[in-house]
């Protein structure tokens, strides 16, 4: 175990200082102050741009070792190091504070319920039951190992592409092969530790982005909401892909909602690099990011420039996958192509799927056994601050439903019998919209709480 | 609003706590190879020992084929679909591959070794179902 965890707190480590290092170079982090507060972002931003690294380094033919690793942090690191002095820093304000006691009580507790829950998810972390889902060890974590003893990506017979769902972009099996490589070995016990630094990071990641709009009150009792979420701590450290992509989308939601109410392209970068990520975690993370970059275009109607950034970097990641695909012959997903929904034909006869499908997702998306009150809130407040923050609430209230629309339109065109698909996947395939919403939750109740304030 | 959040979650606080006491009391009644192994029993894959075998015995890169029964004295029939997909999981810096042609050896779970036509270097039982075997290729 120690080798295991020396290796997690390494790997962290170097999160770290390849995130701080971006963090600096683009601003948004200049003082000792602004780094305890980011410090979360930082290990999010330096997983993150590991993941798409390893990505494009395992697609052009090399391995994930300690080597290429390094080799792409120094990269990173020097750039963002050039970067740092031309351009301004980020105009970060204070973090809010608590005037009152009860203010500060309440902020308190919220804070003491968020360490609770995250300190039995390490214990839980440590010591891991082995209990998998079968998506798990049936096709990620093989996918994972061929990498980590094939050095890369294997074309051969048992390597990467001989695994279920050979077309699955390769980032969640490329950070799981890193971590293998960190811990010394392919022992998956190790993974939930590694999976729940990340976590932990997650929300270090919203508290120091929203620690200037929402006020401790609001903020750390929604966070401790968020760790509560039944299904999100069956996520954490399940190695299923559901999991990063509801963290990235969620931080993508964050940084697009700052970046409408603040307008610093800053912000809409990060939420692109997000999304790059979330493209190559799972084949519906494009579907999500476009539904994001949309809404966001059709918000910002006069800044075409950021929509079309947050857009292009995932559709750049896409074709960079589907050009590995390509040449090296992966035939695309057995269960569904997009270019069926150009197939009226074909979609009219299956109608009764979507309506089915439809109706699961809503089940799940609103189940307090699953996701507790996150959904329905957000969504009460986001149509409240219509007339006062119609960007914002369009963003909370319009992206869920592209998103919705889409996993519905997928179980439609699908060819894999409908009830076995729903319920193999409908409880998780939610988890970015839920988080999406509960992620921007805190910033909504903070915007809703100041404007009952102000009225007279 | 704002109370209706509070009381829901608190009311999941207790369960949830009681779910990861529930999970890390699990982890510990079992060693750690019996938890790497669990999938396979939760699969109902009663018997792993021919997985050990294998493991141990097949060398790093070898190529194996999967022979299992379509119904089993001591597994249930639904759950040999999960023989492949676990052998692949746990047998990896081996291959699996489908192509009887291709295979230096062959794990039997349940299989009939004499039904695929090879000839055999050596042949490894485990019990009385499962078996291990080096495939003879002409020199």
């Amino acid at each position: 175990m120690t080798r295991e965890l020396t290796g997690v707190i390494v790997l962290t480590a170097g999160y770290t200082t390849v995130g701080a290092a971006v963090l600096y170079g683009i601003g948004l982090l200049r003082t000792v102050r602004q780094s305890l507060r980011l410090i979360g972002l930082a290990i999010i931003v330096g997983w993150v741009l590991t993941g798409i690294g390893l990505s494009l380094a395992l697609a052009i033919g090399l391995s994930v070792s300690v080597v290429t690793t390094g080799a792409l942090w120094a990269v990173i690191a020097v750039l963002a190091f050039l970067g740092g002095p031309v351009l301004p820093p980020f105009p970060l304000r204070a973090a809010r504070s608590e005037q009152t006691l009860v203010g500060r009580s309440i902020a308190l507790v919220g804070a003491g319920l968020l360490a609770v829950d995250l300190t039995a998810l390490a214990w839980r972390s440590a010591n891991p039951s082995g209990q998998l889902h079968a998506d798990v060890w049936n096709f990620w974590l093989p996918k994972a190992k061929t990498i980590y003893f094939f050095d890369g990506l294997d074309t051969g017979v048992g390597g990467f592409t001989s695994q279920t769902s050979p077309d699955y972009p390769p980032l969640v099996p490329a950070l799981e092969a890193l971590t293998f490589t960190f811990a010394g070995g392919a022992d998956v016990l190790a993974l939930p530790l590694a999976h729940w630094a990340v976590a932990v990071a997650f929300f270090g990641a919203l508290a120091g982005l929203l620690r200037e709009r929402v006020r401790p009150a609001i903020l750390w009792p929604a966070l401790a909401m968020l760790a509560f979420m039944p299904m999100l701590a069956r996520l954490i450290g399940s190695s299923l892909a559901d999991e990063p992509l509801a963290l990235l989308y969620a931080l993508a939601g964050v940084c697009s909602a700052l970046w409408l109410l603040d307008r610093d392209w800053r912000m809409a970068a990060l939420g692109s690099v997000f999304l790059v990520a979330a493209t190559l975690t799972k084949n519906e993370g494009l579907m999500l990011s476009l539904a994001l970059a949309l809404v966001v275009a059709l918000v910002a109607r006069r800044r075409p420039v950021v929509p079309l950034l947050i857009a292009g970097g995932p559709l750049l990641a896409f074709l960079a996958w589907k050009g590995w695909l390509s040449q090296h012959g992966v035939p695309p997903n057995y269960a569904y192509s997009f270019d069926d929904l150009l197939r009226p034909g074909y979609l009219a006869g299956r109608v009764d799927r979507f309506e089915y499908g439809a109706i699961e997702l809503l089940k799940q998306l609103f189940s307090p056994s699953k996701w507790l009150l996150t959904a329905p809130l957000a969504l009460v407040l986001a149509g409240a601050l219509a007339r006062v923050r119609p960007g914002l609430s369009a963003l909370v209230l319009a992206t869920p439903a592209l998103a919705f629309l889409g996993y519905a339109a997928v179980y439609w065109i699908s060819s894999v019998e409908l009830h076995f698909y729903v319920d193999n996947n409908v409880e998780r395939v939610v988890a970015p919209i839920v988080l999406f919403l509960g992620a921007l939750f805190p910033l909504l109740f903070a915007e809703a709480f100041e404007r009952s304030q102000e009225a007279p | 609003m704002a109370s209706a959040a509070a009381a829901v979650t608190l009311w999941h606080v207790p369960s949830e706590l009681r779910e990861v006491w529930r999970d890390v009391r699990n982890a510990s009644t079992q060693t750690r190879l019996e938890r790497q192994l669990l999938p396979a029993r939760v699969v109902g894959l009663r018997e792993t020992r021919i997985f050990l075998v294998a493991a141990e015995v097949i060398p790093r890169g070898s190529t194996y084929y999967v022979a299992s029964a379509d119904t089993g004295p001591t597994t249930e029939a639904g759950a040999l679909v999960w023989v492949r997909p676990f052998a692949t999981y746990w047998l990896l810096p081996r291959r699996r591959t489908d192509e009887l042609g291709e295979a230096d050896w062959v794990v039997s779970y349940g299989g009939d070794l004499d039904s695929l036509g090879l000839r055999y270097r050596r042949v490894i039982r485990s019990g009385a179902e499962f078996a291990l075997a080096e495939v003879a290729r002409d020199a």
